[in-house]
């Protein structure tokens, strides 16, 4: 008989084995398969406190290659532009729905990375606390810069039922899911306003942010702020 | 239990020390070293090849369709094709290896690998794969063969998809470093430019930069184009095969720089199509091949200043087999 080592033997069926496990423990279970549908166009009210959807802008559309890109990552987009007839502030909403963030082809962009590679420059960026109802909430609170057109941006993202604001949290939330098997889904929430006074804008973004949570339902809040909320 | 001789234990391939033994030389003229390795080895040749298989399988699916990671299953070739070339010393491996260093190795690459897999981590899946080829290499034969198979390893860890943090970083410091020496140089050949971020105005155009512009795949592949020309032609002073390493990134970087200026010239010219058409792609194909060859001019220069080693010091193969 050919004299195999047994260290040679154990080492290749581990490795066997292995490339067996890693096939069956691939993720596959999809969170969004368990949990009420989501549909944004109807979930997310049109009137939120004294923000009324502003029919007279037509939503600007991105160029032909970005939203193919976009249709390949996103399994819905929602953009709404808002207004507030009193003051006649104009605020763009975007939520960006993926059904798989464990994937990072599919994961959701940061706009970090959407606004810089459209150009914009982001001069600053921090982490700030939002009183929603008896708690606090994170956001991202973003400056950003393309010409003469300043539009600052607050933002989170969710994985699955969390609410997370660093790549850091990010992964460890989608790691969590990805040890039990599960695919989460995510989104990513993006405020945005024109406006040159970054200070006023981010009150501004806070302001209907209170007012989106307290409009939708409690369904969708789990679902748009995290179970927390 | 006795069987074909060709079987009869890979030990009489020790040929150092045992080829003037008379049952040695009598299995090594019965036996083929190719049917004794398989017969000692088949379980780890199987076992990564499993592993390797199901990794590409997924890794085809998703990660390799994204355009900044088109490169790797071509880098995965090449280091497939580098461990092909080194069979006449894999298939004389005689088991030199220490068991635990290896079993370790390959060991913490298992644990690794599955984690990777499960947490769909890519780059620490296919990382992974380094140790326990590396491992499986050294308890086959030993620090030698581990030594002669390394460039296969380094071409693996090239494959290795980017984690994506570092490789947003990578590539926006990239893009920004590119329009600004763009802006710069069109600047100093007095052209009305300006630029903001990433973005270009030349004359009526304004030109944004994408994440390809950024040079990063070509800035890989020339790492990989680079490394190969310097290992398949005749050996070099260390230095020598230093400096020309070193001077693969900033060449991959400044002909990109040239890529973005002739486009944008091409564009303030001939106007938008002519930028975004067919003078594209080849420009980019254009000048990949020069920077290569900028490469391979650098080495004709240093030739000259480092004298090649003597041609029996390449020679230098104790355990190919042949002596």
């Amino acid at each position: 008989m050919a004299k195999i080592d047994r260290r040679t033997v154990v080492a290749g069926l581990g490795m066997m084995v292995v490339a067996g496990i890693g096939t069956a423990a691939t993720p596959s279970r999809r969170l969004v398969d368990e949990i009420p549908p989501l549909n944004l166009e109807e979930d997310i009210p049109q009137r939120l406190g004294d923000w009324v959807i502003d029919r007279a802008i037509a939503p600007i559309l991105p160029a032909p290659d970005v939203q193919e890109r976009l249709n390949r990552l996103y399994n819905s987009i929602l953009t709404r532009t808002y207004t507030r007839p009193i003051t006649t502030d104009r605020l763009m909403l975007v939520i960006a729905y993926g059904a798989d963030q464990a994937d990072r082809t599919t994961l959701a962009h940061l706009p970090e990375a959407c606004y810089s590679s459209q150009g914009f420059q982001i001069s600053g960026k921090r982490i700030a606390k939002l009183g929603l109802g008896a708690r606090e909430f994170d956001v991202v609170q973003l400056e950003t810069r393309r010409g003469s057109r300043m539009e600052p941006v607050t933002y989170w993202t969710t994985v699955g039922t969390e609410a997370v604001v660093n790549e850091a949290a990010r992964r460890w939330a989608r790691a969590r899911y990805s040890m039990r098997g599960l695919i989460p889904d995510g989104m990513l929430v993006r405020v945005s306003t024109l406006d040159p006074n970054a200070a006023r804008a981010f009150e501004l973004h806070a302001g209907f942010i209170s007012a989106l949570r307290t409009g939708v339902s409690p369904a969708t809040a789990q679902r748009v702020f995290g179970s927390f909320a | 239990m006795s069987t074909h001789p060709s079987l009869s234990g890979p030990r009489v391939l020790d040929v150092d020390s045992e080829i003037s033994s008379p049952s040695a030389r009598k299995d090594l003229v019965l036996g083929t070293p190719v049917r004794i390795f398989w017969a000692r080895w088949w379980p780890l040749v199987l076992g990564f090849f499993s592993l390797l298989g199901t990794t590409s399988y997924r890794f085809a699916e998703s990660l390799w369709q994204q355009p900044e990671f088109e490169y790797g299953p071509l880098l995965l070739l090449i280091s497939l094709w580098l461990l092909w070339r080194e069979r006449a010393a894999i298939v004389l491996a005689r088991g030199q290896g220490n068991g635990v260093k290896s079993a370790t190795a390959i060991a913490l690459g298992l644990v690794a690998y599955l984690l990777g897999v499960r947490l769909k981590a890519g780059y620490l899946e296919f990382a992974a794969l380094a140790p326990i080829l590396g491992g499986a290499l050294y308890l086959m034969g030993g620090v030698r063969l581990l030594r002669r198979c390394a460039f296969s390893l380094l071409f693996l860890l090239l494959a290795i998809p980017l984690p994506a943090p570092i490789l947003f970083v990578a590539t926006s410091d990239l893009k920004e470093w590119v329009s600004y020496a763009a802006e710069s140089i069109l600047h100093m050949g007095g052209y009305p430019v300006a630029r903001d971020g990433v973005t270009l105005r030349v004359g009526p155009y304004s030109l944004l930069l994408a994440d390809a512009c950024s040079g990063m795949n070509s800035l890989v592949s020339l790492l990989a184009v680079g490394l190969l020309y310097l290992y398949l032609t005749a050996k070099r002073r260390p230095w020598h095969s230093f400096l020309i390493v070193a001077a693969i990134a900033p060449t991959a970087i400044a002909t990109n720089v040239v890529r973005v200026l002739t486009l944008t010239l091409i564009t303030y010219y001939f106007g938008d199509e002519a930028g975004q058409g067919f003078l594209h792609e080849f420009a980019g194909f254009v000048l990949f091949l020069v920077a290569f060859l900028m490469l391979a001019g650098l080495d004709q220069v240093l030739k000259r200043i480092f004298p090649q080693p003597s041609p029996s010091a390449s020679l230098n193969s104790p355990d190919h087999g042949e002596n």
